[in-house]
Parts: C-alpha cells; structure tokens; sequence
C-alpha cells in the first residue's frame, strides 16, 4: 500500500469517527435501549421462538401433516347410498339370522328338513 | 455472583462503544434504520447470551463476526423478497435525514475548510452506500473498526485474500469518486 493509500485511508478514518457518522440521537436513545434489553432474561418460550430454526421445521411439520389430511381425504370410499343400501341389508340379514336361530333349536325343525330333503331327492330322480 | 456482574459491566462497556458504529455498518448495508437496528439488536443478544465469558481482545471481532453473519442472513432474505416483490421500490429510510446537518459545527475551522470537509463526508457517506456489500463490509471493517485481516476474513466468511482484494477495489473506488477532495 503506498503513502497516498495511506494517508487516503487516515482521512477516511478521521471522517468516520466525527460526529457526521454518529447515530441522530433517537437512533441513540434506541440503542441505549435495545442494549438494556440484551442483558434482561428472556423466558424459555422467547428464547425458543427466537432460534431462527423453528419457522423452517414448523412449516416443514404443517405440510407433512396437510399432506396426511389430503391423503386422507382422498382415500376411495363408498358411495352415500351404496352405504345406506348395505346398512338395510345387513340389518334385513339380522333379522332373518334371528328367526333361523329359533329354528335350528327346535328338533322338530331337523325332522321337516328332513322331509323336505327326501321330497327333493324323490322329485329329481322322478324327472 | 459478582462475577456475573463484572462480566456485565464489561460488555455493557464495549456494547457502548461499538454499538453506533455497529449500527452505522448495518445502515450502510441495509440502507434501512429499521432493519439496521434490528440487526444490531440481535447481534447484541447473542453476544450476551453465549460470549459474555470471552476477553475484551476478542470482543470486537466476535461481535462483528456475529453483526456480519446476520447481515448475510438479512441479505439472504431480501433477494428472496426482491424476487417476489421486484416491482415494489422500497422506501429507504434515510435515519436522521441529512446527515450533513448533524454534524456538529466546528467553530475553530474556517468557513470554506468546514464546507469542504462537510462535502468531503456528504460524498463519502454516499460512495460507501455505493459500494458492493462485501467491499463495504470488508473496508468498513478494516479501516474504521481496525480489524486485522485475519479477523476480518472470519467476520466475513471468507478468504484472507479475498480480504485483501475487496479491501483494494473499494480504497481504489474511493479514492477515485473522492479525488477533487485530495
């Protein structure tokens, strides 16, 4: 660097540490208290918002669980009245498997399907 | 106990004395009060919370290492926002205004040297706003906060002859822009 580099730069520096380069004094008064607030303690939830990494992971944490909902949602289904249709058949169903029960505890029942068998049988060896 | 507040005592000290520089710094490369003193603000905080045990000698360069890395960050932001917003032209605060008007009336100078040391530091203020970020930061650094180039370079991120470099470039553009002031 040669002397005229360095005398530039001494003047530079001169100029920067007047006055004309200090802060307006409301720029100081907030400094002053910007400063003030370095040194208070800060509670554990402010220092923890404060890591500037909880913005990324919380975004990266909404859109996983948005892409779960979706995916949810778009899961195939059955019709509304494929549903209602099923719902009516299987209480139908019930019902009949209710009389059917009372049936088959009745020995009476085993001798008419009995009968009923044989009838079969005779009628298909008779054709 | 007593420690902790010794410790204090000391970085309230140096905040104090480096922090309107800081600030000036941060101004210069935002070119926003605002975000300027956010940035020092911030800078401040992390200083205290995880340094407050380091010794005066390294102070200054971990405090602007820290001011530098959230200048970058800020920067970072601001192209992604400038992406997306390129047609909104942002309002720069000029801080106090004009700061030619501040600058405390020096009784014992003659009239004509006052005006022309006052034009001289209008067009300085302004060629270092005109500077590029990384000349700015680096000959900011080295001349006013007298960082060596070592420090300077980790304040920076960079290499010690990138340093060197952009230290070089922006004393030739000053010199250059200023040269009827020489």
């Amino acid at each position: 660097m040669s002397n005229s580099d360095n005398e530039f730069e001494r003047r530079v520096k001169s100029a920067l540490d007047s006055g004309y380069f200090e802060p307006g004094d409301a720029t100081r008064r907030q400094l002053v208290l910007q400063r003030a607030r370095a040194f208070e303690r800060q509670p554990f939830f402010s220092r923890l918002f404060a890591t500037p990494g909880w913005v990324p992971a919380t975004a990266f944490a909404a859109c996983a669980v948005f892409a779960v909902v979706l995916f949810l949602a778009n899961a195939p289904r059955p019709a509304p009245e494929q549903l209602a249709l099923q719902d009516s058949e299987t209480a139908l169903e019930v019902l009949f498997v209710d009389e059917e029960h009372e049936e088959i505890g009745d020995p009476d029942f085993y001798v008419w399907l009995d009968a009923m068998l044989l009838e079969d049988e005779d009628e298909t060896d008779a054709s | 106990m007593g420690h902790d507040r010794e410790n204090e005592q000391r970085l309230q000290r140096f905040l104090a004395g480096v922090e309107g520089r800081a600030f000036r710094i941060a101004q210069f490369a935002t070119r926003n009060r605002d975000d300027a003193l956010e940035l020092v603000q911030e800078a401040m905080m992390k200083l205290v919370q995880n340094y407050a045990g380091r010794g005066d000698d390294e102070l200054n360069a971990l405090f602007h290492s820290i001011l530098q890395s959230r200048l970058r960050d800020w920067q970072r932001r601001q192209s992604v926002r400038n992406r997306f917003r390129s047609w909104f032209t942002w309002d720069e605060d000029s801080d106090e205004g004009d700061a030619l008007e501040q600058s405390p009336a020096n009784s014992d100078c003659e009239p004509a040297f006052r005006l022309e040391n006052d034009q001289f530091m209008h067009r300085l203020n302004h060629e270092l706003g005109e500077l590029p970020y990384r000349q700015q930061q680096v000959f900011l650094l080295r001349v006013w906060e007298g960082l060596d180039i070592a420090q300077t370079a980790a304040a920076m991120q960079c290499s010690e002859s990138s340093v060197k470099t952009h230290h070089a470039r922006a004393l030739h553009k000053l010199q250059e822009q200023l040269e009827e002031y020489r």
